[in-house]
């Protein structure tokens, strides 16, 4: 079903380009939509300088992928793709060929302690790297939006015979290169500050409103990430995930546009998340030494994060280098988590990683990754393709208004294609709908359920009717997962709840609701779930009539 | 004790002394000067204004300041959306200003947080929109207010406008930064826009605490700061703080943490600005009238001494008609016609017209826009939004220049009475010391400040008449814009003040309207759907005109006041100077019928009291000396002790000699 949209949308692509557009812009347009449409789907990672994107890359991927730190900072827009092996291309802006580098030489062409000639002539470096969440998007990470580099950064390249008007041109190319990648991107994962969240929401929808003509501001294709949650333990309260979740839902009462921007905004301790899953020995030792220690004596001098990295306790015979070591990469916050855990028996960083991993927030943020982006690719990227020649045919009518024929076909075809009474398309105007505040009447339960159907937890006829196995009383159990009999006896299940909810959806369309968006939805919902019925009837048929030819 | 507090302690001495040592020549309204600049000095208010973003620890550092745990609510999942006033009070109090209602309510300070929180004020019926707590801390006793903003942020119009009226008025500005995330844009946009100028801010880097090299954000932020106003990174005061380690210290009694906290630092800091601004103003006043009273006096005893040592009749009777010649003149300047009269009623009046003027030409540019918007019909809520923040700040600037054209113009009119009556109006030479330490222009030193332009004496002028019992009856100007915002955040709970507040409460109280306008129409949107602009005009549009009639009425009436406060303040100076001429004629008068013994006697009095007097002058020298420094470490020779008062000089062209 999702793929069908992607393949209608270039279907009529390409028909468009077959006739005679006779707009450049146009034709542009529709032939970078089909470009769009053939590519995996692009996850931007979004913010401000040091707000820690890298770290969250990093951790996502489970390793030290791309530079991060105080000073090293990202230069060059770096684009992480699936691939069997770790494998770094570098792309130049001239006319050479991509080329493949060292992965352990990557600094050179990523952060700004690199030779300038070198680093001025690539235009942004591609990384293959084999893990599973690449399969479902390729992540982009970019350098700061705010393309301020530190004061320390300009000193040092000043100090390196680097001109004043060279840096700043580093500055505006960094920036540059940075929207540019954003405004190639299908979806985009913002990163920000825990404090003033609402602020920076305002502030980043007035900015990405109408990057590349396309809305990368809304809900369809947006999370936010609250970085650093950590920094509030342990004075605000003892898990830095509840208390990152407090403020969020306080930002919301205060600035409803939250939920208008982002399908959701999640506290990721990213620090934590990356430190966890390279643990060596030599920290367990220190964690173990640490933990050691009498509780209370240990939790007094975690208490103050920089007295904890430099001064000297009487009571605390690990030496501060050791401590700051540690401390600097799983955060105090961590250390106090995995004393714990040694205290419970843990003896090896391998068991420590996923404990740890999950205190940070980070598999709960793979999840809504893979479940609202990977899911969803094809209708993003279907949605952004259309907004696009849309926003190129709105510049052709403002300058000769609608009198240009061959685009006026184009536009004509847009609007077959968006009306199609199809699947894809259909969850496309549902979910535009729903965040464009059109649904607020209905219920939480029902918005759950739209998005549930649409295929938020998948695209399968399960998952979209939400079919739970085994949730039915005198549900056999006998056959196992997979054989035909379960499958006959879920199928029928899926089949049953479907017919439920279009009926439950159809009769809230025709008892008047009196707001004609919610009308239409519901009739839309409805069409949803016998289409979902229709395809496990289908299926059902195919294995009963296997089952009668055996 | 820090440097602020050790001068003014030495300067109310200074006054009670001389009080002692004048009291019985310089007659009862001489008498009521000092008095008066000394109740200036003991009452002497600074209000610091502590803004920054969101969840920067904003309460949590004025918790510390204050080393109480729980005034302010530091919860991380809430936000401050309240002014909120912290002074010093005998017994601790908390009051709340709820919607219109005039009359505070008093509530435990456990309760705090259900008032100033956003979560606790907002979609509730309690609408709070003032926060006045008193607290017996001993950091307050000074005369220390503290004033806690809501949270700034780029495009919140309603608390960045909060903030920006009362940043105006403040006597330091303290910004609040976060050692564990950078500067952001939000923040360096509020640095540039609206704290402007490096003068008397303090940037605070909290949360050392939590990061490994606090110090590198402190050199990046002083380097951020320093861009966004446009000033060398040195002329910043930024200093990183730890509140968490301030409190624990402070209830550990542990010295260490304290002292790695930083906030020694920060109080020095905040003193030291206090000291070199508004203090030194008020300092630098209660000087100008020591010198006034104590060199007054002084030359009381030396004229008297003249005709007891030298008895000629003939240079007596000299003498005498000088003085009565001399007091002649000031009965002339008591004259209803006379000519400072006039000057003092046309600056005003001029100044007035012009200020009205230029208030109803800004008023009818933001008309104009509001115009042009209309015509532009459906606007992006965006757009709108920002724009609605560039009307209302056109206006409130508009209302601010306007009263600041009034107060100029009572400044000039200060200076025009006391060119045309050759009085020391309010002790100008005292204020030398402080416009020398004080003003970046002036800071070459003594020789400098005594060749002022035109300019800088009307600015002189203007720190006088704030600081003056006019200026005072004119408004309490000092902290009077504060206090006026004070009053319409609270539903005018000063109502009894007269009308230089009120021009601040109704400026304030039209930008609080407007915002509330703001809130309301948002609400309306989430409601029904999008709004259209016209709605902006149509609610903007009477709004405007009310913002009209009543900040012109008040300008008017601030104009009056000022006037009649500036026409008190050079008659009061004229009737003491009156009794103090009369007192000298009289005693010089006396002289002629002493016996021998009485004269040896009297001149025995006399010259101890001149010693006294020189020992008093010495230590007034020795203060203004000290107000000048650190800029001016020798700008005292011009200041000297024994320096002639007009008076005397001109009695010195007659054969009388001095010594």
């Amino acid at each position: 079903m999702v793929s069908g949209i992607a393949d209608r949308t270039g279907a009529v692509l390409r028909a468009a380009l077959d006739s005679d557009i006779r707009s450049a812009g146009v034709e542009a347009a529709c032939r970078q939509g089909l470009a769009v449409l053939g590519e995996s789907m692009r996850v931007a990672m979004v913010g401000q300088i040091k707000m820690g994107k890298s770290t969250l890359v990093n951790a996502l991927l489970g390793g030290h992928l791309v530079a991060t730190g105080a000073t090293e900072l990202t230069a060059k827009v770096t684009e992480l793709r699936w691939a069997e092996e770790h494998s770094p291309v570098v792309h130049y802006r001239d006319d050479r060929p991509p080329e493949p580098w060292p992965a352990q030489r990557l600094d050179e062409v990523t952060t700004k302690g690199a030779d300038l000639a070198l680093l001025d002539s690539i235009s942004h470096v591609v990384i293959g790297y084999p893990n599973e969440l690449l399969h479902a998007f390729a992540l982009v990470d970019s350098p700061g939006l705010d393309g301020r580099l530190s004061d320390e950064d300009v000193k040092r390249l000043l100090g390196e015979g680097m001109s004043s008007a060279d840096v700043e041109d580093l500055q505006s190319t960094m920036v540059a290169d940075a929207e540019s990648a954003i405004a190639r991107a299908d979806a985009a994962v913002f990163v920000v500050d825990r404090a003033s969240i609402g602020e920076q929401v305002r502030t980043l929808a007035a900015a990405f409103g109408g990057v590349g003509g396309h809305r990368l501001a809304g809900p369809l294709n947006t999370i936010a990430i609250i970085n650093r949650p950590e920094m509030y333990w342990p004075r605000h309260g003892p898990d830095p995930l509840v208390t990152g979740r407090t403020i969020i839902d306080d930002e919301r009462k205060r600035y409803p546009e939250i939920d208008e921007i982002f399908f959701d905004a999640v506290p990721v301790c990213g620090l934590l998340a990356e430190g966890a899953q390279t643990l060596t020995g030599d920290h367990l030792e220190t964690l173990t030494d640490l933990a050691h220690l009498p509780r209370e004596t240990l939790e007094e001098a975690l208490d103050d994060f920089n007295f904890f990295c430099f001064e000297e306790f009487d009571d605390v015979p690990v030496p501060p280098e050791r401590r700051s070591e540690i401390a600097g990469r799983i955060h105090t916050y961590g250390v106090h988590l995995a004393c714990e855990l040694i205290r419970d028996g843990v003896d090896d960083p391998v068991k420590l990683r996923q404990p740890l991993l999950d205190a940070s927030g980070l598999p709960q943020l793979r999840t809504l990754l893979i479940d609202h982006f990977g899911n969803r690719a094809g209708i993003i990227k279907a949605d952004r393709v259309i907004g696009d020649v849309h926003a190129a045919i709105k510049q052709v009518r403002i300058k000769a208004g609608p009198n240009e024929p061959g685009v006026e076909r184009v536009a004509g075809l847009l609007q077959g294609l968006e009306t199609q009474e199809a699947p894809g398309f259909r969850e496309l105007r549902i979910l535009r709908a729903l965040y464009n505040g059109e649904l607020d009447r209905l219920t939480p339960d029902e918005r759950e359920e739209i998005l549930r159907v649409t295929g938020e937890q998948g695209g399968s006829v399960g998952a979209r009717v939400g079919w739970i196995p085994g949730r039915r009383e005198g549900a056999p159990g006998a056959g196992g997962p997979g054989q035909p009999d379960d499958v006959v006896v879920a199928l029928r299940e899926v089949i049953e709840l479907a017919a439920n909810r279009a009926a439950y959806w159809r009769s809230k369309h025709s008892s008047g609701a009196t707001d004609p968006a919610v009308a239409e939805t519901a009739r839309q919902v409805g069409r949803l779930y016998d289409e979902v019925r229709r395809h496990a009837r289908q299926a059902l048929d195919h294995l009963e009539l296997k089952d009668c030819s055996r | 004790m820090n440097d602020f507090d050790g001068l003014r302690a030495e300067v109310l001495d200074l006054i009670d002394d001389a009080v002692g040592a004048t009291a019985a020549d310089l007659g009862p309204d001489g008498v009521d000067r000092l008095l008066a600049a000394r109740e200036r000095l003991v009452e002497g208010r600074f209000y610091i204004v502590v803004c920054g973003e969101y969840k920067r620890g904003k309460s949590s550092l004025i918790n510390a300041l204050l080393e109480t745990r729980d005034l302010c609510p530091v919860d991380v999942h809430v936000a401050t959306s309240v002014v909120t006033s912290i002074g010093y009070a005998d017994e601790e109090k908390v009051v709340v200003y709820l919607g219109d209602e005039r009359t505070p309510k008093e509530i435990p300070r456990a309760r705090i947080s259900d008032y100033v929180t956003v979560a606790g004020n907002e979609g509730t019926d309690k609408d709070a929109r003032w926060l006045e707590i008193g607290l017996p801390a001993e950091q307050l006793s000074q005369g220390l207010y503290l004033i806690d903003t809501p949270g700034i942020g780029g495009l919140n119009v309603e608390h960045t406008v909060v903030t920006t009226t009362f940043m105006r008025n403040a006597d330091a500005v303290i910004f609040v930064g976060d050692a564990t995330s950078a500067l952001k844009e939000t923040e360096v946009d509020f640095l540039e826009n609206v704290v402007k100028s490096p003068d008397s801010l303090i940037v605070v880097v909290n949360k050392i605490d939590a990061v490994r090299e606090p110090e590198a954000v402190v050199v990046e932020s002083r380097e951020v700061v320093a861009s966004a106003l446009g000033c060398p990174a040195e002329q910043l005061r930024v200093l990183g703080v730890s509140s968490q380690r301030k409190l624990d210290g402070a209830e550990r009694g542990n010295a260490k943490l304290l002292e790695r906290s930083g906030f020694a630092e920060l109080e020095d800091a905040l003193w030291s600005e206090i000291g070199g601004r508004s203090g030194a103003i008020q300092l630098g006043m209660a000087i100008g009238e020591l010198d006034w009273a104590i060199g007054g006096v002084r030359e009381q005893a030396q004229v008297e001494l003249l005709p007891l040592r030298e008895h000629t009749d003939q240079q007596r009777q000299q003498l005498e008609d000088e003085l009565r010649d001399a007091e002649a003149r000031r009965k002339e300047l008591h004259g209803p016609k006379a000519p400072w009269r006039t000057a003092v009623n046309d600056e005003v009046k001029n100044g007035l017209r012009s200020a009205m003027a230029v208030f109803k030409k800004a008023l009818e540019g933001v008309s104009h826009d509001l115009e042009e918007l209309r015509a532009q019909d459906l606007v992006e809520p965006d757009s709108q939004d920002r724009k609605e923040l560039e009307l209302v700040s056109a206006i409130q600037v508009a209302v601010t220049d306007a009263t600041n054209g009034v107060l100029e113009s009572g400044a000039k009119a200060l200076a025009q009475a006391a060119d045309r009556t050759q009085l020391d109006l309010a002790g100008v030479d005292g204020l030398d010391a402080a416009v020398e330490r004080y003003s970046p222009g002036d800071r070459q030193g003594a020789q400098a400040s005594r060749r002022r332009p035109a300019e800088t004496l009307v600015e002189t002028y203007k720190a006088v008449l704030l600081a003056s019992s006019a200026g005072r009856s004119a408004g309490r100007i000092v902290g009077g814009v504060i206090g006026a915002s004070i009053g319409m955040l609270g539903g005018d709970p000063f109502a009894g003040w007269d009308n230089g507040s009120q021009v601040g409460a109704r400026t304030f109280g039209f930008v609080f309207g407007v915002v509330q306008l703001r809130k309301k129409r948002r609400e309306d949107r989430e409601r029904r759907g999008k709004d259209r602009l016209s709605d902006l005009q149509k609610r903007i549009g009477p709004e405007l005109k009310r913002a009209k009639s009543v900040t012109e009425a008040s300008l008017e009436a601030i104009a009056a006041q000022l006037q009649g406060g500036i026409v008190a303040e050079v008659e009061s100076r004229i009737s003491a100077e009156d009794e103090r001429v009369r007192t000298m004629r009289v005693r010089v008068n006396e002289a002629a019928s002493l016996t021998v013994p009485e004269i040896t006697d009297r001149i025995d009095v006399l010259e101890g009291r001149l010693e006294r007097l020189d020992g008093l002058a010495r230590r007034t020298a020795a203060l203004r000396a000290r107000l000048t420094l650190p800029s001016a470490p020798n700008s005292s020779g011009a200041n000297d002790a024994g320096r002639e008062r007009g008076l005397v000089a001109a009695i010195g062209s007659t054969d009388f000699d001095d010594d």
